[in-house]
């Protein structure tokens, strides 16, 4: 139901009326009125969720609606006065039908009634944070989070009159030692960066019920397809879409989805942060995440052989993926991931840094960048790009070894990666490698 | 929107409520704290609304003019309350005018009252120590009619939270700690 007085205008002619006659509920979205595909499974739901067919030219797929403004009209008019301008074409930043259509799509994947797309990642990760936070509160995070979450947290808060704690991202204990009287977030990472580490959500859930704060993950590295953290009763989910979710290594985005009622709260803050998405990027957005469930079956299948084969190598030390029985928390991510783990494989080499910097020069296949999620497997070493704001010192305190190469493996043949790999470790040892 | 007040959000919440009775269940609470004679700081404590916590970080001060012991640094406790009460019964006001699609352009409110320090010295134990009556004013100006006005009033008596705490019967549970 649209209008707040639908039905009861003539009660409001007559002035008596109070806020129990008022009609308008909270729905899902807002919608182009394209079907829904809630029971669908995830392909499906990734090719024709939010899509939305021109009627009038019957053109297939979402056009791509590159205007700034809207005509104006009764509707719209009526819709400014109520304040439900969200549910109205008015102008770019407030709403588009671009980004309607992919804002579908992705609330189908996130099991989510609402979602918005913003204009990077961080743009989400702020806004959903400072649309939350209340004057004088404060955060839980983790030490392990992505590098500029952090520095929002740690760099900008304080400017707000808020505050932050970082807190062990997996030790529960530690987590609600660190919960105060005005703590209103739980933040977190499904996995963390570069290690891999699996955030336990249920366990922070539970917290968050009996504190009577909100739990907000940061699930970029395991995307809607490995876990859906809305159904394991988070309030908000963002994901930094310049990753999997687009997947082709050409736009930035960002994401945030939960219930309408915390995603409506998040509306207004986005408008006066002005993170919102441009059409062109949601057109590539909602066309990448059609082929989504079929790009993450390959990253998880691919990256589960590469992490084994690189267990098996007597020149690779220690590999670093849920997926394996040699992950500390190889029990937590068999019942949250169900067995589809991840596309991040972390792994220290013999001869650490050096050898870890001739291996990124040898290999032919995986790209020498930051970033992940991409379809072209990417490869990069965390000293000298996402940690190397830390000493040495520092770096090894939390786990970041002389020799850790972090790799985002793509959706290349895995025959190719794997002896990409043997000629590049072949090379910096010249001997023959073990495997069969 | 009109008069600033979000009324679809307002419906949203009210139909919330209506589904789910707990999202209306709002707690609140204060700490005082004595500074020196008469002077008190009040800080707000968190609020649970529905079932999630509201950072409520905010403080003020309290004292007496200095012809009742104080130095007159901020309003008194009378004033404090019977602030609290026009606030909470102009927001009500709003809301509902807003609700009837009135727009308003200004809105002031007077409370007045009178009350015999006899009954707070002691002096005259048939003397009531608190407000015997309070008289308040509206001063609206929009595009409604008087006959409008008059029903959001009534609507503000039946509605407004402060006002019902003053006018009814509340339970009051003391205890001492030391």
């Amino acid at each position: 139901m649209k209008k707040s007085y639908q039905g009861i205008e003539e009660k409001r002619k007559e002035g008596d009326i109070w806020f129990n006659d008022l009609k308008r509920k909270r729905s899902q979205g807002p919608t182009l009125g394209t079907n829904r595909y809630e029971s669908y499974n995830e392909s499906t739901k990734a090719i024709h969720a939010g899509q939305y067919d021109d009627p009038v030219t019957g053109a297939l797929g979402t056009p791509i609606f590159q205007c700034s403004t809207f005509y104006l009209n009764e509707s719209s008019y009526e819709a400014i006065e109520e304040g439900r301008g969200r549910d109205e074409m008015i102008y770019t930043r407030y709403g588009n039908p671009s980004q309607w259509s992919v804002q579908e799509k992705l609330s189908a994947l996130e099991n989510a009634e609402s979602s918005i797309v913003f204009s990077s990642g961080m743009a989400a990760i702020s806004t959903a944070i400072l649309g939350l936070l209340d004057k004088g509160s404060h955060v839980v995070s983790s030490r392990d989070i992505y590098g500029g979450t952090y520095n929002f947290l740690y760099e900008d808060l304080d400017k707000y009159g808020m505050s932050v704690t970082f807190t062990s991202p997996t030790d529960i204990e530690d987590i609600e030692a660190a919960i105060q009287d005005n703590t209103k977030i739980l933040y977190f990472e499904a996995l963390t960066n570069p290690l891999l580490k699996i955030t336990p959500i249920e366990a922070i859930v539970a917290l968050g019920k009996k504190y009577n704060v909100r739990v907000i993950i940061d699930n970029t590295f395991l995307t809607p397809y490995n876990v859906k953290p809305l159904d394991l009763g988070v309030d908000l989910v963002v994901n930094s879409a310049t990753k999997y979710l687009n997947g082709h290594s050409d736009l930035i985005g960002g994401t945030v989805s939960g219930s309408r009622k915390l995603v409506d709260r998040l509306w207004p803050q986005m408008l006066k942060n002005g993170g919102s998405m441009d059409p062109h990027a949601c057109f590539l957005l909602e066309r990448s995440l059609k082929t989504f469930a079929l790009r993450m079956r390959t990253h998880n299948t691919n990256a589960l052989a590469l992490a084994t084969y690189l267990e098996n190598h007597p020149n690779i030390n220690k590999v670093y993926y849920p997926g394996l029985a040699s992950h500390d928390q190889h029990e937590l991510a068999k019942s949250q991931l169900k067995g589809k783990n991840s596309g991040m494989v972390s792994f220290e080499i013999e001869g650490g840094d050096n050898n870890a910097h001739t291996l990124l020069k040898l290999l032919k296949l995986p790209k020498e960048a930051t970033s992940l999620g991409g379809v072209e497997s990417l490869i990069s070493l965390p000293y000298n790009t996402s940690q190397a704001s830390l000493t040495k010192e520092q770096q090894k305190a939390i786990g970041i070894n002389d020799g850790l190469i972090r790799l985002s493996v793509g959706v290349e043949d895995i025959e190719d990666l794997i002896s990409d790999f043997d000629q590049a470790i072949h090379s910096i040892f010249k001997k023959q490698p073990n495997y069969a | 929107m009109l008069n600033n007040i979000n009324i679809a959000g307002l419906s949203e919440y009210a139909n919330e409520v209506k589904e789910q009775n707990i999202q209306g269940k709002a707690s609140y609470g204060i700490n005082l704290n004595w500074e020196s004679g008469t002077k008190t700081t009040v800080s707000t404590k968190n609020m649970i609304l529905g079932e999630h916590k509201l950072i409520r970080d905010f403080n003020f001060t309290i004292d007496e003019p200095t012809q009742l012991l104080g130095v007159n640094s901020a309003p008194n406790p009378a004033e404090y309350m019977l602030g609290g009460m026009a606030g909470c019964m102009a927001v009500t006001f709003m809301a509902g005018a807003t609700a009837m699609n009135i727009e308003i352009n200004q809105l002031q409110l007077e409370i007045d009252g009178e009350l015999d320090l006899q009954g707070f010295l002691g002096l005259n134990p048939e003397i009531n120590p608190g407000f015997p009556e309070l008289k308040f004013i509206f001063h609206v100006q929009g595009n409604g009619t008087q006959e409008q006005y008059e029903r959001l009033i009534e609507r503000v008596i039946m509605h407004s939270p402060n006002y019902n705490t003053i006018k009814n019967k509340v339970k009051l549970i003391g205890e001492l700690k030391s």
